[in-house]
């Protein structure tokens, strides 16, 4: 059989979809273990440019309240990540080297959080599947050594008519699976927006769910708000 | 009309703010079971009230004592804060952080500390001040200066036989600082790498220190010092430090150089005693930290820091204050009266600590050592808290001194006593 699109041009595809010029949510993140014990996280996150700037504010639990967490990626240089901790009324400026880090003790990594560099990473197309009757794409990923990545290979079902993943798993550096991902979207105005992400950590027996609450898109967001001056003030919702 | 509407929109759109926590815990000695009675903050709470582009934010805590059952009202900060798009400007009770090293900063000298909380991490054991600081951001540029108009002091645990540090009575303190404004100014470069800062500082020690004494001489006999008069010495510092990223681990630095010198004494000229001799001093000397840390696959962050410290000159001469004749009397030895509180204990030491969480964040683990390089003796640290349910945790921990007997003046010997466990309970609202 041959297939119409390549890899690499699906991947275009779904990087060049129309994306909002921000957004603003309250997250809410329900960390699972395999005793089913659960913990809840919630934050306010503030994102553009499709997420490569980002700054969230921790409000629960409440021993890490007013916690916050800045996140600039670039493109040919390392990212910038700082925190700021009221406890030390300080600023701290993170690595953004080890990516694999989990993000908030959460099955998430700062890589998994990340926009997916098309360069830095190789495209192949798979057959095509039905996942919950949704006509998807099914793309193998496997980052280049200029990725630094945690993983050696993502295997993504991304939907036909929206162009957003439904599925995803990764494979950790010794080629075994390491993570299942599903996503549920939502159209909000002209665009199609992550709505619920549950991440299970195979190897680790461990589920986060991330659930996107009051999502709003093209707020008007101020470019100048991703800056570390702003970490200390909790917006209002 | 204009502008009253758009203040009560600005007091309509206004949100309150408010966290806090309550911890009673007890210290238990490790030589004879018997509790450690210090103060300890029971309950604290940060209040924010933020109209606009301004906060009023508050910060207070209750510290209580288990044997008197005495609980003291703490405000420990108080300031408006106002965020123009240019950066910041604050203004009242409040403590500052400047560095880039975790816990011991040779170039944060905006603050006295609590010595009661000496152990304490973060603003935990500084004491807030009445100061002016504004910070303005030009591009990867902070520019920060800070003026505090009166010049305050550490607290220090006199007369507490539980803390084996202290001091039995509270010195008298003879002279006033001769210029109580104190002013600070710090710029900040932050690129790709890393940050980089300098920073400059204008003050007076927070600790007192040997000014003037009365002598007596008498031929044949070695002079006999009747009084020693103390005061707060000026100081100023000139300090850098930098954060920057080399392959997985993070490496962070800061130093700092000290001049101080006696201040301008105002001494009644009609009431001088005769037997008063002065001491003139210029100090100079340093402290630098660097600290190496390294996060692991689980998550556990391993940190390792170098804490220096040395005196590069110092001069004194002992005059009489009324002949202004140079005599011959014994220097006193140097105690810096700034700067990162660990260099009480020793010029030289490595403190490697470790941390991290299990259980989703339910379990804290924590350790860390202090050996002393200049001397003998170390400090241990190890802590364990569990969270049983969202906002509560239970936490133990073991602190160890040890010193080393033929050294009684070493602080690591005289703190043996105070090595305990301690157990407390946190619930955060």
């Amino acid at each position: 059989m041959v297939l119409a699109q390549t890899g690499l041009e699906i991947a275009k595809m779904v990087d060049e979809r129309l994306t909002p010029k921000d957004m603003f949510s309250k997250t809410k993140m329900i960390l699972t273990n395999s005793k089913g014990q659960s913990r809840t996280n919630v934050m306010i996150s503030k994102s553009m440019d499709g997420n490569k700037r980002q700054i969230i504010w921790f409000l629960e639990p409440k021993d890490d309240k007013g916690v916050s967490f800045l996140k600039i990626e670039h493109s040919d240089q390392d990212d910038e990540m700082r925190m700021w901790l009221p406890a030390f009324k300080k600023i701290r400026r993170i690595s953004s080297k080890r990516k694999g880090d989990a993000f908030m003790s959460s099955d998430l990594s700062y890589e998994d959080l990340s926009s997916r560099d098309l360069t830095k990473n190789e495209y192949s197309r798979l057959d095509d599947e039905m996942i919950d009757g949704k006509d998807c794409y099914v793309l193998k990923v496997i980052p280049k050594k200029e990725a630094k990545s945690s993983y050696s290979k993502h295997l993504s079902w991304i939907e036909k008519s929206s162009l957003m993943a439904v599925k995803e798993q990764s494979y950790d550096k010794r080629g075994e699976l390491k993570k299942n991902k599903a996503y549920t979207h939502k159209k909000l105005k002209e665009y199609f927006v992550m709505e619920r992400i549950f991440v299970e950590d195979i190897q680790k027996n461990h589920t986060t769910e991330v659930t996107f609450l009051d999502l709003q898109v093209d707020t008007g967001i101020d470019y100048n708000l991703f800056h570390e001056k702003n970490l200390k003030r909790i917006p209002k919702m | 009309m204009k502008k009253l509407s758009l203040l009560l929109l600005s007091f309509a759109s206004a949100q309150i703010n408010y966290s806090g926590e309550i911890n009673p815990s007890v210290m238990i000695r490790k030589s004879d079971q018997s509790q450690i009675n210090l103060p300890f903050r029971i309950a604290t709470l940060e209040g924010g009230y933020t109209f606009g582009s301004v906060d009023l934010k508050t910060s207070i805590a209750i510290e209580h004592r288990w044997n008197t059952g005495e609980s003291v009202f703490n405000l420990r900060e108080a300031y408006l804060a106002y965020y123009p798009d240019w950066g910041e400007v604050k203004f009242g009770k409040q403590i500052h952080a400047w560095g880039a090293v975790d816990g011991n900063n040779p170039t944060d000298n905006l603050n006295p500390y609590d010595y009661y909380y000496m152990f304490s991490p973060g603003t935990k054991r500084k004491l807030g001040t009445l100061s002016f600081s504004s910070k303005i951001y030009v591009g990867n540029f902070q520019l920060e200066g800070i003026i505090i108009p009166k010049h305050e002091i550490n607290r220090m645990p006199y007369g507490e036989k539980d803390f084996p540090l202290s001091m039995p009575v509270k010195p008298f303190v003879e002279y006033e600082v001769d210029r109580e404004m104190e002013l600070g100014f710090r710029v900040q470069n932050s690129s790709v790498l890393g940050d980089v800062g300098f920073a400059i500082f204008n003050g007076n020690d927070r600790a007192p220190s040997l000014l003037t004494a009365n002598v007596t001489f008498q031929e044949g006999v070695p002079p006999v010092v009747d009084q020693m008069n103390l005061g707060y010495r000026s100081t100023t510092t000139w300090g850098f430090d930098f954060v920057t990223f080399i392959g997985d681990f993070t490496l962070r630095g800061e130093s700092s150089i000290f001049k101080t010198r006696a201040p301008l004494l105002s001494i009644n000229l009609f009431k001088i005693p005769l037997d008063l001799y002065e001491l003139h001093q210029e100090v100079t000397y340093a402290q630098s930290v660097f600290q190496v840390e390294y996060t692991t696959a689980s998550d556990i962050t391993i940190s390792g820091q170098y804490i220096a410290s040395n005196v590069s000159s110092e001069r004194y001469d002992w005059f009489h204050t009324l002949s202004v004749e140079l005599v011959q009397l014994p220097n006193p030895t140097f105690r810096p009266g700034m700067g990162t509180p660990f260099a009480i204990f020793t010029d030289k030491a490595i403190m490697l600590s470790s941390s991290g969480v299990m259980m989703d964040d339910r379990m804290e683990l924590k350790g860390s050592t202090v050996v002393n390089m200049d001397e003998s003796g170390y400090m241990f640290t190890a802590s364990i808290g569990y969270s049983p349910w969202i906002n509560w945790k239970i936490e133990t921990a073991i602190v160890q001194f040890k010193g080393e007997k033929d050294e009684p003046e070493n602080a690591f010997t005289k703190m043996e006593d105070f090595s305990h466990l301690r157990l407390g309970l946190y619930y955060n609202f």
